[in-house]
């Protein structure tokens, strides 16, 4: 962290004149106080987040044409036009099925991101604990997810329980190792910060070392809650009657392709919306960091 | 000098570190009000001894005796300023100065009061990603002052800044000592700044003191003066006579 001392020419003004050396908002309050564009980052324009959608559109346009043109058979590959009407058939079932795929996948990340925080503050805190417990967690680790389903199955039958138990599995690991290599990473003068100001174990813990590693706990939660989808598609492709995972092996079994890409279709949607929405907190969240990243975001 | 009036007095006997003997015999005594700096090459000492007087460094064998009363610890008492400025950088400017203060409190008058000192009120809200390392240092200050410390340590609390920022913050530094009354302990390699600041500067060699310059000179001070000129060379002939420079 020893980047936040910079010289800079601006203190040469006077002390009781102090001017922010960049304006910690927009690019307008660049221009207005007449300083240079600053080489990378907030100056530049930034792209257009429309030019995401070029890509499937015109992959879209080009499925269609073919499908049309009979070059792709219909009964494999099916219009995107058909998938949209698929989707409108599927009426008010859909949205059952949406919504029990998203709870199933709300209620394993919370729990196994939860579990995660915890375990890996006490892992990375108390040298015993690691000793402990982090060879077994890595062990566990190492576990392909599909390897849970049947073990939880017998255990646990074959209601929410077994399918929620296992998104928390897939989201427990990666917060974990996140977090913990962030909590290893924190700066030793900002932990000797926190000894002066006499912070006990908890308020060490609570006022420094997880501020600090906040950046590595988001980056955690993302991979997490990706995998909890993919994860959550285990579970239900296996024993489900409701959910999109349970769409996609009805699909398969009635010989429905258009069936098959909506659920596809809709796991990918989800997918990039609920990371879209963990990205614009950490977004928030992590506006004090002085790195290049956040100014490109 | 009676170290019954004194603020501090320390004695180390001896402090290894890797294996290698870093301080020995070391005494220091400090009056209340004042300015004293350690000088020496670097590896000399002076930070280890700075950080066994915050309590940061608790392996030695000596005693740390603030008031007359033996330290174990850190202590609110005992204020500190590190090289480099040390700010959260998720917390603002003024919730880093108040830090030691109950969080809930966040809008502690006094963290104002600081700030206006050191002349950064207007800035209390931003976040530190947004200050120059002269305005982090002031910052630091501050926060180094928010307990009513009646002695501030500062280890080379100038050497990263450029040389305009240097002497802009050794005025801030004095003025608000003498403000606050803070007897300061200040440890550097910077012969200029050792004369200016202090009223005495300890010649730190071989883990010891090795000579004791007193300054007599009048503040303000000139720092083109001749007293100011006696007094480096003073320091600077102690520290060529232990052939350290």
């Amino acid at each position: 962290m020893s980047s936040f001392v910079r010289p800079s020419p601006l203190e040469t003004a006077p002390a009781l004149t102090p001017e922010l050396k960049a304006a910690p908002a927009t690019p307008a309050t660049h221009a207005a106080a007449g300083s240079p564009p600053a080489p990378t980052g907030r100056a530049r324009s930034r792209p257009n987040p429309a030019l995401g959608w070029v890509l499937p559109a015109v992959a879209l346009l080009l499925l269609e044409a073919l499908v049309r043109t009979d070059v792709l058979q219909a009964h494999l590959f099916p219009a995107p036009s058909e998938i949209v009407r698929t989707l409108f058939d599927l009426g008010s079932g859909l949205a059952g099925h949406i919504g029990i795929s998203l709870a199933r996948v709300a209620a394993g990340f919370a729990i196994g991101a939860s579990l995660a925080v915890v375990a890996a503050v006490v892992v990375g805190l108390d040298r015993r604990a690691e000793a402990l417990l982090d060879p077994s967690f890595q062990a566990l680790r190492a576990v392909p997810s599909l390897a849970w389903v049947p073990l939880l199955l017998l255990w646990l039958g074959i209601d929410e329980t077994p399918k929620i138990t296992l998104i928390a599995i897939g989201a427990f690991f990666p917060v974990y190792l996140n977090l913990l290599s962030g909590l290893r990473n924190v700066d030793r003068k900002l932990v000797e910060l926190g000894e002066i100001y006499r912070l006990d174990r908890l308020a060490l813990v609570r006022r420094i070392l997880l501020p600090a590693s906040l950046p590595s706990l988001y980056t955690g939660l993302r991979v997490g809650l990706s995998l909890s989808w993919m994860f959550l598609v285990a579970a239900e492709l296996i024993a489900a009657t409701r959910g999109l995972g349970y769409l996609l092996t009805d699909g398969r079994e009635t010989s429905r392709p258009d069936i098959v890409l909506a659920a596809i279709l809709l796991l990918a949607l989800l997918g990039k919306l609920s990371d879209s929405v963990l990205k614009s907190l950490e977004t928030r969240a992590l506006v004090w960091r002085d790195a290049f990243d956040t100014r490109l975001a | 000098m009676n170290a019954n009036s004194a603020l501090l007095d320390v004695h180390v006997p001896a402090k290894h570190f890797a294996g290698r003997r870093v301080l020995h015999d070391f005494s220091l005594t400090l009056l209340p009000g004042e300015i004293v700096s350690l000088v020496g090459a670097s590896g000399c000492g002076k930070s280890t001894l700075l950080r066994i007087v915050a309590g940061l460094d608790r392996e030695h064998d000596g005693r740390v005796l603030l008031d007359g009363s033996v330290q174990h610890g850190v202590s609110r008492d005992i204020g500190v300023i590190f090289q480099e400025a040390r700010l959260l950088p998720w917390l603002t400017v003024a919730q880093n100065v108040g830090f030691d203060a109950d969080p809930q409190r966040a809008h502690d008058p006094h963290v104002f009061t600081l700030l206006e000192e050191v002349g950064l009120a207007q800035v209390a809200d931003a976040l530190p990603k947004s200050l120059s390392g002269g305005m982090a240092q002031r910052v630091a200050i501050a926060r180094g002052l928010f307990n009513r410390p009646r002695l501030l340590l500062l280890d080379e609390p100038f050497s990263a800044v450029d040389a305009f920022t240097r002497i802009r913050l050794q005025e801030l530094l004095l003025t608000v000592a003498r403000e606050h009354g803070t007897t300061i302990l200040l440890v550097t390699h910077d012969v200029d700044e050792a004369a200016w600041l202090s009223d005495r500067v300890l010649v730190m060699g071989d883990g010891r003191v090795i000579g004791d310059v007193a300054v007599g000179e009048q503040r303000p001070r000139n720092r083109r003066s001749a007293g100011m000129t006696n007094a480096r060379n003073a320091i600077l002939e102690i520290l060529e006579g232990a052939h350290v420079v």
